[in-house]
This record gives structure tokens, sequence and C-alpha cells, in this order.
């Protein structure tokens, strides 16, 4: 490039230095002409600096910044909130540091909630023996086994058959040999048995619905749901992380606003078009009631929605043989673009399933989370379900006799005082709540969720609309859980004394995202008699009745 | 679109895949020629077992054409009636009446070409999965059988770092780049010219694409084309064998329809590392009993009357399984990861994750709100320099003191078969005060020497792991998972778990199936009944309750003994309920203990036989995951499609992008207890063959590798190798031990009784052969300078050297007091007493005569003043009574009586050290030295 240095020698003692900077720029001189077209490099510098030198000068900068991103370190150091310690300080910061014990320790409820926890001895049934009183036979209104397979002769025969051909596990998740051939039959089974092109399944149902949600709705898609869906469902819309709308619960108008209301958004922000979601369940696993599914689809077909039906409580024990809502209303399953269901409840086996057309099904067997990374189902699980749906098929009655058993017990339970009864009159899961000591309260939508005490009203603070984008509703019941559910545990317990097994319906408190009001859960059996129903209805009408008279005292 | 390799004609081909070479093509059919000879033993072993399965043949044939034997005594006839009926009503296009039908000419077919030829061992394993060997290979060899444990105070030793050369990873982006540019130029045309296929992936009539085709470009372009590869339906037991129902493809794997013929092959993908997926046994009739008595569902959540008494009889026996104080069990396994991490932490909580855990653990870690930061796959000083960053820091932003801090680790990750350097977290957790969660879902059954996961391996006492999670589907047979630990957290999650209010409990048959399984595993400790047996039965319980006692006091006293794994011992017969019915030798857990052995030995062999033939194998060598690394796309699946076009087919797992790297797609094996050697060999067979020709040996260089017959036949030398004195003196040697030459002299009419034998070649070129161990060290240790400096050295080193193999006989003798013929499990009261006296009294007796020794000679060694043969010698012994009775040695050491001893076992073993940290060395298996709990005390 330029010539090399003149050495005037300025002081002789530096000889030896500047004679070392010559050679070693000779050499580096040197190494650079042997670089293959290090000239053609030189020239273009030598020219470029020539015509401009600004220019030089910009582009070593930029090239020293280059340098120095590259080295800089990825880690969170670069973060303007890192604070720089000393090995020193970070030691004593560990050796101070205390954390919390890894689990609180329980509460003398919670001790009391174990140690008195009904355990079946010998199998689940509509009279089971408990452990619990020594091994007295109990009326059971507690268990999922409406339609009454539990125990079934034929299910329990097809099972043994199942477990001498193809042991117990699967050994495997179904992508790895673990699809089975009946794996198979049960969701051509569980298709053809709701109308729908093709069905998959899961190994559990409370995995299903928040595998289910999260493998079709993305980061930026919009999902409209309901406030009263149940934990899992909620739990599937928190791992989807997309944006949520709210309506208030089985409400058909609160609905259509929000439908709207994410229309106008679009339209206004001209937002590019998104998958579109509204999600609820059929039977509501938090209080019983039950969606109106015609005027959800024809919302649906309105504003473009799909419709993402989560009929775990609804499949198997509504309908004229157990196929769910879509029988009870007469809608073509093919109406519901995700209809999602438990074999658990419904069909007393195990798993979920996901019926829809050919492309959700597929688009699930390799993006539904708990389908893909869990084991299979074990075979003679999933020919228990696809014997109870054969039964459901065949016996058209075992359906009429849990309408009428809901019905005998309904009636005898709706006249009684001082509780509430949100389920549906045909719904077979009946949730009892207690009445009076609630008050309305509005909140303002970034208070915390779940208000656990009870709070003295104002006049001032009036009802307001709800906000959609808040998962509360906009005037919350208040109510006292402890309290109340002090009181139904007494009514829990009385009705077990006089041989009927109820349950309160559990919840994980301070982890739900709306605190369900506390309620005892009702599911009704066609295994029991018209008598036997009579009878179990009294006897917790007599127990209710009894804690409530005693309260007032 | 056609596949890589294939050509037109295959499609119309009946081959159970679409393959593009041909069955007859493959390069096997000439290895098949030479039957293997060397495995005889097994193989006589087996005569009996195959005279039975011809009788039965005949049998079948017979009953084959009438159809009618519903009352026959084989299972697979009586299930296929009733199978028909059902699938008659379905529209799944396969007859399983058919598919009986065609099974049973096929095995016609087999029948008559084995009368007509002599067998061949692939023959042979073919012909015995067909029968009654379908689900648990039959393997009596008791040398196929190892010990899976962790050697204290040696690295864990994963293989990850094994980079094949630039020129694959080069070719492999490159394949990839090929695929991505094909895909996309498919697509471009597609959409134009044939937009209908494309209708789902597009906007239409105002609704956005469900699935766009740009999330599913990989699935459509890449993961399609190996489809076939994929998802594999099958019908009956996954064990040893599996049956796959045959697949075709007429539209390059658009759709993929059954055929109607099913194919068995051998089973090398399930998880089934103990070999209890079985529909026949004692696990299975209990699981028939269950049903019968409890029914198919416990209909409901487990804190709403979902509960049996069976619930909590598998609770209480999980606990006592895993050796802690609670558990509680959840209906699904990757439920048990997703509802419990939530119940654990929250806001403000910080999780840390190892990069390669398992979706189930992110997705509950994402539920659960709590901050997350990852590091480097099991490596400590990522982790090291993260924890002190985080606790240091604090919470983002705030800075505030994170509530807690919770490390999520697996035991045994599924897809790369390393294990967790439990150790290295241990020695971490003391100092950064992190609570521990480890996923055992792979490897709880299928480590340690008692099965009991990664604390039985690494000897860590499993009370201080705060949270240990594993799975029931894998080495159970069944399914679902547990969490187990102290039993104030077990019942904070009882009711905080989202399992507990929500899920469904576990099926009364998935619970019989893990009681009969784990119990068989365990070995039930009988009920006093007789007067005859309640001496030992005493005496046994005497036992563990000392042990207990022990426990508890250290753990919170000393930081020593604490940390180590104390064996929980048998279950207790109250812990099964009284139905229950196990046959004695399940009883005794002897059945449970040769499960375990078994696979610890299938591990290594398929592991290390891969290396020495020249792949590139990932993971541990005690991990029954054993991944191969396949690097290309398109190897992928020719791999898997030549795997299973062979004779005896062979099902294999690939798995590539996204569940690995873009780079390492690869096939991987599950061994199981349930596959022979044999079946190995098969395996290891197979994949030389198909390495060869499709260039997969990207191992250790080519003049390290052994050929397959050299692999095959020193499976058990590669399972276990020794040579102390070669080692110390750094002599050059060539470790031939198990070698074919060798079987001629060990064979009945051979020159010498047992081995080990020592082949010399002298410079004349003459061969001789010396056996007995004595008289191989009298002959080497002068040649290797370990022989004394003189006549008298030589003679006293001789002398001291057989007083130390005196020592070492008496140790073997502990376990086999009565004979050494008869199992150690048949003389189990007399091995008591016998180590009781051995501990006592001969072990401080042999040592007090070397440590006088040792004394009376200043130079700190037996004879002279450099080490001989006979300090390797008391070496040996010690190091293996080390490995056998740690407890006691550990005292002696402690009572200061005999320092010269020690002194000098620590002074060879810190010289050997390279060779104890390298893969040389030989572990110890159920040999000589055998680590059985109930037989060491302080």
């Amino acid at each position: 490039m330029t010539s090399s240095l003149p050495t005037p020698s300025i002081n002789p003692a530096l000889d030896p230095v500047f004679a070392f900077l010559q050679s070693s720029y000779a050499l580096a001189e040197s190494t650079w002409t042997k670089i293959p077209g290090s000239a053609m490099i030189g020239r273009y510098i030598r020219s470029s600096h020539r015509n401009d030198p600004g220019r030089t000068i910009l582009e070593i900068m930029l090239v020293l910044w280059a340098i120095r991103t590259l080295l800089q370190s990825r880690t969170r150091s670069g973060d303007e909130n890192y604070v720089k310690l000393s090995q020193k300080e970070i030691d004593e910061l560990i050796d101070d540091w205390i954390p919390d014990p890894l689990v609180e320790t329980l509460s003398s409820n919670e001790v009391n909630e174990l140690a008195n926890l009904p355990v079946i001895q010998g199998p689940s049934g509509p009279k089971p023996r408990l452990v619990n009183n020594g091994g007295k036979q109990v009326t059971n209104l507690a268990s999922y086994n409406f339609t009454g397979l539990a125990g079934d002769e034929r299910i329990t025969s097809r099972a043994i058959e199942t477990l001498r051909k193809y042991g117990v596990g699967s050994c495997g998740p179904p992508g790895f040999y673990g699809t089975i051939d009946v794996h198979m039959e049960l969701e051509q089974n569980i298709a053809s048995f709701l109308g729908t092109e093709s069905a998959i399944i899961y190994s559990q149902a409370f995995s299903t619905i928040s595998s289910v949600i999260p493998a079709f709705c993305k980061r930026g898609d919009i999902i409209v749901a309901d406030r009263g869906v149940s934990f899992a469902v909620h739990k599937g819309i928190q791992v989807s992380r997309s944006t949520v709308r709210w309506y208030d619960h089985n409400d058909v108008k609160s609905l259509e606003d929000a439908l709207e209301s994410v229309e106008r958004e679009q339209i206004k922000k001209r937002l590019p078009l998104t998958r579109r979601f509204i999600v609820t369940e059929g039977i509501f696993e938090n209080d019983g009631a039950m969606v109106d599914l015609p005027k959800i689809i024809a919302l649906k077909h309105k504003y473009k929605f799909r419709l993402c039906l989560d009929e775990s409580m609804s499949f198997g024990t509504v309908g004229r043989t157990g196929r769910g809502l879509t029988e009870l209303y007469n809608v073509p399953a093919t109406e519901v673009d995700l209809l999602v269901g438990s074999l658990a409840t419904g069909l007393c086996a195990t798993g979920g399933f996901c019926a829809g057309t050919k492309h959700v099904v597929d688009h699930q067997r390799i993006n539904g989370t708990s389908f893909v990374f869990s084991a299979a189902m074990p075979a003679l699980l999933a020919v228990s379900a696809s014997e109870g749906i054969h039964i459901l098929t065949h016996n058209p009655t075992k359906l009429t006799t849990l309408h009428e058993n809901t019905c005998i017990f309904r009636s005898i339970l709706d006249k009684v005082e001082g509780i509430h009864i949100p389920s549906h009159p045909a719904s077979p899961l009946i949730h009892i709540q207690l009445v009076g000591g609630e008050t309305k309260l509005a909140v303002p939508p970034s208070s915390p969720i779940g208000l656990r005490r009870k709070v003295n009203l104002t006049l001032s603070q009036l009802p307001k609309l709800s906000n959609p984008q808040s998962v509360l509703p906009g005037n919350p019941v208040q109510f006292d859980i402890e309290a109340e559910e002090r009181i139904l545990q007494e009514v829990v317990d009385e009705a077990l004394s006089q041989g009927l097994l109820i349950s309160r319906a559990k919840r994980l408190r301070g982890q739900e995202v709306v605190e369900p009001r506390p309620a005892i859960k009702i599911a009704i059996t066609n295994a029991l008699t018209r008598k036997e129903v009579e009878k179990a209805a009294a006897t917790l009408k007599n127990a209710i009745v009894k804690v409530l008279n005693k309260r007032k005292k | 679109m056609s596949y890589p390799t294939s050509s037109s004609s295959t499609s119309h081909s009946s081959s159970p895949s679409p393959i593009a070479i041909p069955k007859g093509h493959t390069k096997s059919k000439s290895i098949l020629k030479h039957p293997m000879r060397d495995a005889a033993s097994y193989l006589t072993a087996l005569s009996q077992a195959d005279a039975d399965a011809r009788a039965a043949a005949a049998r079948k044939n017979r009953f084959a054409d009438t159809n009618s034997d519903a009352g026959s005594t084989h299972s697979f006839m009586t299930t296929s009636t009733s199978t028909s009926k059902s699938s008659s009503s379905t529209s799944i296009e396969y007859d399983d009446r058919n598919v009986q039908n065609l099974l049973s000419a096929d095995i016609a077919h087999r029948y008559d070409e084995l009368d007509n030829s002599p067998y061949s061992s692939e023959e042979q394993a073919l012909h015995q999965f067909n029968f009654k060997h379908s689900e648990f290979g039959h393997c009596a060899d008791e040398s196929y059988r190892f010990t899976s444990a962790w050697k204290p105070n040696t690295p864990v030793i994963n293989h990850l770092d094994e980079d094949p050369s630039y020129y694959i990873l080069l070719t492999t982006y490159f394949s990839y780049l090929i695929l991505i540019v094909l895909g996309h130029l498919r697509d471009f045309f597609g959409k134009r010219f044939h937009s209908h296929a494309y209708k789902h992936l597009m906007p239409s009539n105002g609704y956005a694409a469900l699935n766009s085709d740009f999330d599913s470009f990989y699935s459509r372009r890449l993961k399609a084309r190996m489809d076939d590869c994929f998802s594999r339906p099958i019908t009956g037991v996954p064990g040893r064998s599996i049956t796959l129902l045959d697949r075709a493809s007429d539209d390059n794997n658009t759709t993929l329809r059954l055929t109607g013929t099913t194919s068995r092959a051998l089973n090398i993908s399930s998880y089934n590392y103990l070999g209890f997926a079985q529909a026949q046994g004692p696990c299975a009739d209990a699981v028939e009993e269950g049903i019968r008595r409890y029914g198919v569902s416990a209909c409901g959540a487990r804190l709403e009357a979902g509960t049996t008494d069976l619930h909590n009889q598998v609770e209480s026996l999980v606990a006592k399984f895993v050796g802690t104080q609670d558990a509680v069990i959840c209906s699904m396994g990757f439920a048990t990861n997703s509802t419990t991490l939530p119940a654990l932490v929250g806001k403000g909580c910080l999780v840390i994750s190892d990069e390669l855990n398992h979706a189930s653990i992110r997705f509950g870690v994402r539920l659960s709100g709590a901050n997350v930061r990852t590091f480097k796959h099991n490596d400590m000083e990522s982790l090291e320099s993260l924890l002190r960053e985080v606790i240091s820091q604090g919470q983002p932003r705030t800075h505030r003191p994170w509530k807690k801090i919770l490390l999520v680790v697996e035991g045994l990750y599924s897809m790369e078969g390393t294990l967790v350097d439990l150790p290295g977290i241990m020695k971490l957790k003391q100092r950064y005060k992190f609570y521990l969660y480890v996923d055992e879902a792979h490897s709880i059954g299928a480590l340690g020497p008692h099965g009991r996961g990664v604390a039985d391996y690494f000897s860590v006492n499993p009370g201080s792991i705060d949270i240990l999670m594993g799975t029931f589907t894998k080495s159970f047979g069944a399914s679902g998972g547990y969490i187990a630990g102290s039993k104030p957290l077990i019942s904070r999650l009882r009711v905080r778990s989202h399992a507990g209010c929500y899920t469904e409990s576990m099926s009364p048959a998935v619970l019989t199936q893990i009681m009969a399984s784990m119990a068989s595993i365990m070995g039930v400790r009988p009920p006093a009944v007789g007067p005859g047996i309640v001496t030992t039965v005493s005496e046994e319980d005497d036992n563990s309750n000392k042990l207990t006692l022990t426990i508890n006091p250290a753990s919170s006293t000393g930081p020593i003994s604490a940390d180590t794994y104390i064996h929980p011992g048998p279950a207790p017969a109250s812990s099964l309920p009284s139905w229950l019915h196990l046959p004695p030798y399940t009883l005794s857990g002897s059945e449970g203990q040769t499960r375990l052995r078994r696979l610890a030995f299938n591990a290594r062999y398929l592991s290390r036989g891969l290396n020495k033939l020249g792949f590139i194998t990932y993971g541990h060598s005690d991990s029954p995951i054993v991944p191969l690394l396949l690097f290309h796309p398109g190897k992928m699946t020719l791999f898997s499609r030549l795997m299973i076009a062979r004779k005896v087919p062979i099902v294999v797992v690939v798995v590539g992008y996204p569940a690995t790297p873009l780079v390492s797609g690869r096939a991987r094996f599950c061994l199981s207890a349930a596959h022979t050697k044999q079946d190995c060999d098969s395996v290891l067979r197979a994949c030389n063959e198909i390495g060869d020709a499709i260039d997969l040996k990207h191992g250790i260089p080519v003049k390290e590798r052994w050929t397959l017959d050299e692999v095959i036949a020193r499976a058990v030398e590669l399972v276990n190798m020794n040579i102390l004195p070669f080692e110390y003196s750094k002599t050059p040697f060539e470790d031939k031990t198990g070698f074919k030459a060798f079987s001629k002299h060990l064979s009945p009419q051979g020159t010498h009784f047992a081995p080990p034998l020592l082949q010399i070649k002298e410079d004349s070129g003459e061969i001789f052969v010396l056996s007995q161990t004595p008289a191989i060290l009298a002959y080497i240790g002068p040649k290797l300078g370990l022989g004394g400096s003189n006549e008298y050295e030589h003679a006293t080193i001789n002398q001291l050297t057989l007083t130390a193999l005196d020592l070492s006989n008496e140790a073997h003798d502990v376990h086999h007091p009565i004979s050494n013929s008869l199992y150690y499990e048949d003389q189990k009261p007399e091995a008591k007493r016998r180590a009781e006296d051995f501990r006592e009294n001969r072990i401080p007796k042999f040592l007090t005569h070397f440590e006088t020794v040792l004394q009376n000679n200043s130079s700190g060694v037996l004879v002279g003043s450099t080490i001989s043969t006979a300090d390797l010698t008391l070496f040996q012994v010690l190091d293996g009574l080390h490995f056998a009775f740690p407890r006691r040695i550990g005292a002696l050491r402690k009572s200061g009586e005999y320092t010269h001893v020690f002194q000098l076992y620590d002074r060879v073993k810190d010289e050997l050290k390279d060779y104890f940290g390298s893969k040389r060395r030989r572990e110890y298996s159920m040999g000589l030295y055998r680590d059985y709990p109930e037989l060491d005390q302080e």
C-alpha cells in the first residue's frame, strides 16, 4: 500500500524498536500480498479512499461496530437492568438467600378434607361400599356413572378379551408404534356415532381440551369465550396465548355483543384476517347450565367464527342416545368445528376425543401436544369405550331412564328453600348452591381475580356492563367461599350418615381464573330405580333442611 | 412426486413398506447363508421351547382351516373370533379373520422351510417369536446379564459431542435445502394449477385458514415424504416382537391405506424396558382378576369419589418402591407433569429447566406462570453460572429475591439417551438451595441395580431429591404417572394439583398392572405364617427395621450417609391386596432381578457394539435408549424402510427435525429385558449391513473398529472388561476375553477349566495358553516388572497373591455358601449367616494380616520397594469388597486399624486413575463380587 516508513535516527536507543517494527511491517506486507486477490482489495480500498475519504472513516466505524456486536456476550448481562456484582458479593447473596418452603403446610380444613375423603371399597357403581364407614353400602350420586356403564358385564368381558390379546400398556406414543388397531376403531366409532368425518382420541379427558385449543389458536388469533367455562378450558386458553374476549356466562346477547365488538375492532384497525373461535361448553362443568346450541351456531355463521364446543359433560349424558348436545338440539355435529368430549365421563372408560373434519383431526396428530407427547391409551380402555358407544347406540332406554331420574330428582329438590340450582332441568349433572349471603358488587375490571371476602356495598356502586377484555363479569356476585363450603360439607356429611354418597364440587381455590361458587355436585345415574332416586332426593332434602335450620338457630 | 429412491414398480409390490430395494436384493441374503453357531448354548436351551412351538404349529395348522378352535389354548385364535365381529361393524379396511388365515399360511410356509434347511440364527429368531416367545424372549445364559450402577467418583460420560465430519454436516444441510426449495416450488405451482388441493390452507369464505400453508410447510413437504415410517399402526402386544398392520400408499403418502395384511417384526422401539408388555403371565392374570373385581373405571376425580382402596394401595406401594414417604398417582404421564408443576410454582418463582426437557414439563411450566430459564443440556458449569446469576440478580426489574427456585431435569433423556449428572446436581443443590424435580419417566425401573431409577443408579438417597416424578407406561407396561416425595409435599399436591379434582382417576385395570409388575421387581416379603419360616422372616424384618432406623437419624446429622442410597427392600405382603396372586418366582424377586439384569446387559451391549462397529451413538452406555445418528433426512427414511424390509423385519423409530436439531436426525432403539442377546445380534447385523450400504459409519477410526462377528462373539467382554497388571505397567496387550478362539479351550472337551485365559505368543511364533489367575500373575509379573527383584521376592509375592485371592474366594462364597451351582436366591438364609461371619471375622482377619505385612515393610507396599502383582491383587480384592460390602469396608476404613492397607489401596487407585476414568474399565457385574445390600452392614 503506502511505501515503508523512513527511519531517521532520533534516538539511537530506539533503533532496535524501529528495526523490529520495520521487519514486522515487512512481514505483514509480504503475507498480505500472498493472499490471493489481496491486490484487488488493496486497489479497491485505495481508490475508494481517494474518491471519498469520509467513506473510509464510515466504513471503519461500521466494521468496528460489527465486531463489537459480534463479541458482545449474548447473556442478559447486556441488559441495562443487569447489576454487575463481584464474585464475593454474589457469594454473599447466595448465602443470604432463603427460599420459601417448597409447599405450604396444609390447613386444618385441608387435613380434614383429605382424611375424610370417601374411599370406595371394591368396584365403583350405583351402590358401592365405603372404606370410611366400615364397608357399609351407600347410594352413589357422586361418581360419573350417568348411563350406568360402570361394572357393565359386556364391557368387563370385552376388556378382559382385549387384555388377553393386547396386554395393558401401549408402551409408546401414537407416533412410535402406539397406534393400535383398537384406537383406530374407537376413533371410527366416535366419528360415526356423532356423524363427523373423523375423530382423534387423547389418553386423558382433562388434557384433551387444554391441548386442542392451543393446537389451533396461536398468538394473534381471537378467542371469544364464556366466562363460566371449566378449569381445563381456561388452561387451554391460557396456553394458547391468543387474544381473548369474554362474554357473560351462558348469555347469547352478551356473546353477540362480544362478536360484534371483535368485528368492529378488526374493521376499524384494519387487522389482517386471523383465526377466530368461540369457545364454550355444552353443559358447564362449573354449574350444570346448558348452552343454546342453535343460537350459538347461528351467531358463529353470522360472524364467521369457528366453534369449539367442550362436550365433556354432555357427551353420553344428553340426547336420545347420548350423542350429546348436537343430538339434543338436532343440530348436525358437522356444524361444530371442534367437538371435544370425554370418554371418562360419558362412557366410564378413560380419555377424551376431538371430532371434526379430517383436516381438523389430522392437524392434531402432529400438533396436539398431549396427543403427540403422551403414551397412547391402553387398548383395553379403548375397547371399553367402543363397547360403551355400542351399548348406548343399541339401548336408547338408558338415556330415557337417566332423563326420568333427573326429572324426579329435580322435582323434589327444586322445592327446597335456601338453595339454588343453576343447572339446566335436562342436565343430569346438578349443582346445588346456597342462597342468601351474597351481594352484587361492581368491581373495576383491573382488580385481582377471585375476591374472597365479603365487602360492604355502598349505594353509589352500581352494576356495570361487563368488559369483554376482562374475565370478570361487570357485576360479579360476592360470596363467602369458606363459610359456604363449610355448610355444604355439613350437608354432604349428613347425607353420608344417612347412606347417600354425594360430594362437594372440589375446586382449586386460589388457582381458579374465576372462583366458581361453592356447590354440591350431583351426578344422576340411570342405574338406580325410580324409588331409589326418590329416596336419595328426600335424604338430601332432609339433610339440607336440617343443616340450614341448625344454622338459623 | 416420488420418493428420493423409489422406482415406479415398487408401489405395486406387496412388500410391507414401499421400499426401493426389493427384498431379494438386500445384502442380507449372502450373510444369512452362514448360520451363526457361536450362541450354541443358547440355542440348546431353546430346543425344548422350539419342540413345543412345533407341536403347537402342527395343531394350529390343523385348526386354521376349520377356524373352529375357540377353545384352543392358543391365545391368538381365541381372541380373533371376537375381534372380527367388532371390526365388521366399522369401516376400517381390514378384516381380522383374513389376517388370521394369512398368518397361519405364512407360518406353515416358514415351517416347511425350516424342515428342509438347517437353522440359521435369524430364522431361529423369527420362528421363536411366532410362538411362545413373541412377547418375552427366552434367554437362559447367565453371562448375558449385567447390573446397572454408577461407579462412585467417576464422571458421568454422556456421548453427545461426537461431531460428524464437515462433509456430513454440509451434505445434510444441502439435503434440507433441496427439500425446502422443492417444497416451495411445489407450493408455488400447486397453488396456481391445483388450487382445490390447497383450499384448506388458504383463507376462504371469510374464514382464515385453519392451518396456514406456512405453518404446515414442514409437515406437508418434509414429514409427508416419510409418513410411512411414522405412526405405523399395530395390533397385539408391543413386546419383544410387534405385529404391524401393513400399509401402502398409491399417492406418495398423501393417504396411507391398510392393505389388510399384517407382518410380525422384531420390536426395538416400544418403551417396554422390563418387558412387562405381556398378555400372558402373572401380571396379566392379576389384571384379569382386577377387572373382574373392580371393573374398568373408577368413575370420577380422585377428590370426588373417584378413589378406591386400590388407588391408596398403589400409592403406598409406589412410595415404598421409590423410597420416599408418600406418593400420588395420576392417570396420564403427560398430565403428571403438566398438572403438578403449576401446583408447585407460580409468580415470583423461577424454574430452571434443562434445554432438552420434555414437552410436558414445558407445558406445565407455561401454565404455572413462573419465570423460566434454561441451561445447556446436562452441563453443570452452565447450570452453576446460571444459578449464580439468577440468585444474585433476583427477579427481573424489581431485583426482589426469588420466592423459590425449582430445577427440573429428566433422569434419562428419551431422545438423547443421556443420563442426568445427578452427583453434580446434588453438589450444587447444597450450595444453591434450589428445589430439585427429577422426571424419571424413562429411568424408573430401567436404571439402577434394583431398578429404582437414577437415585438408585447413582446411589443417592431418594429422600434428598425433593420431587421424584415417574411414569408407569415404560417399565411397568401400564399407563399414567406418579409424584413421590415427602408427606407434606404429597398431601399438598393432592389438594392443589389440577389432577386431584379435575382429572379422571386411574383405571383399576391399570392399577393392578402397576401393582403386579412393581411387586415382581421388588419381590414380596412373605407374611409370617408357619413356625418354620418365622425365624428367617423375623430376622429379615429386624434387618430392615435396623436399616430404616439408621437412615433417619443419619439424614439429619451425618451428611455422608444421608447421601447414599439405601435399598428399600422387598414389598411387605400387606401392601398387596389379598386377592392378588403371584407365582413364587415372582414373589421372591428373582424374576424382577433377572429382568433388570437382562435389560442392563442388552443396553450396554447394543450401544457399545454399535460404537465398535463404527457408528455414532449418543448417550450413556447404561441407557436402554440408544440413538444411532443418521444425519441425512433421506437416510432416515431409507434406514427405516430397509430395516422393515429385512427377512426378520425390525421396526425402528426415526426422529428428525423438529424433535432433534436439524443436522442430527437419528434412529432410536429402545431395549427391553424381553430381548435376547440374539435379538441384539440381529439389530447389530442389520445396522452393520445397512450402515455399509448407506454410509452411516462415521464414528471411531476404521482401525479401532471391530467386525460384526467379533462384536457378536465378544459381547460379554464388551460389557465387562478387566486387565489390571497390563494397565498398571502400561503394557500394550490385546484383550480378547470371550473371543471365539478361546471358546475351544473352555468347552467341555477343552484343555482349560475356566476363564481367565492368557494367550502368549512367543518370539518363536509358538502360542501357548495359560489359565488360573495366580498362574497367570506369576507368569506375567516378572515380565511386566511387577514380580519383585529376586527369586525370594518373587516367591513371597506369589504367596501373598494367593492369600489375597483366598479372601476373594471367600467373598464369592458368601453369596453361594452351599454350592456354586445353586442360585443365590435359593440359599439366601445361609448366605446371610455366612455374610455376617465374613464381615465380622474373616475380612478383619485378612486385613490384619496384610496390615502387619505392610507395617513390617517400611516402603508402603507388600514386598520389596515397588508395586507388585501382590499389591495389585490386594487392591483388586479390596476394590471388589468396596463394591460388594460398601458399608462394612467404609466402617473398617474409618476404624483406623488398617491405615497401611487403605493407603496402599488409595495409592494404586490414584496411579490407575486414567484407567478408572476410561471406557476400558470393567464394571462389576453380578459375578465374583455382588452388591446385595442385605448382606452388608457396618
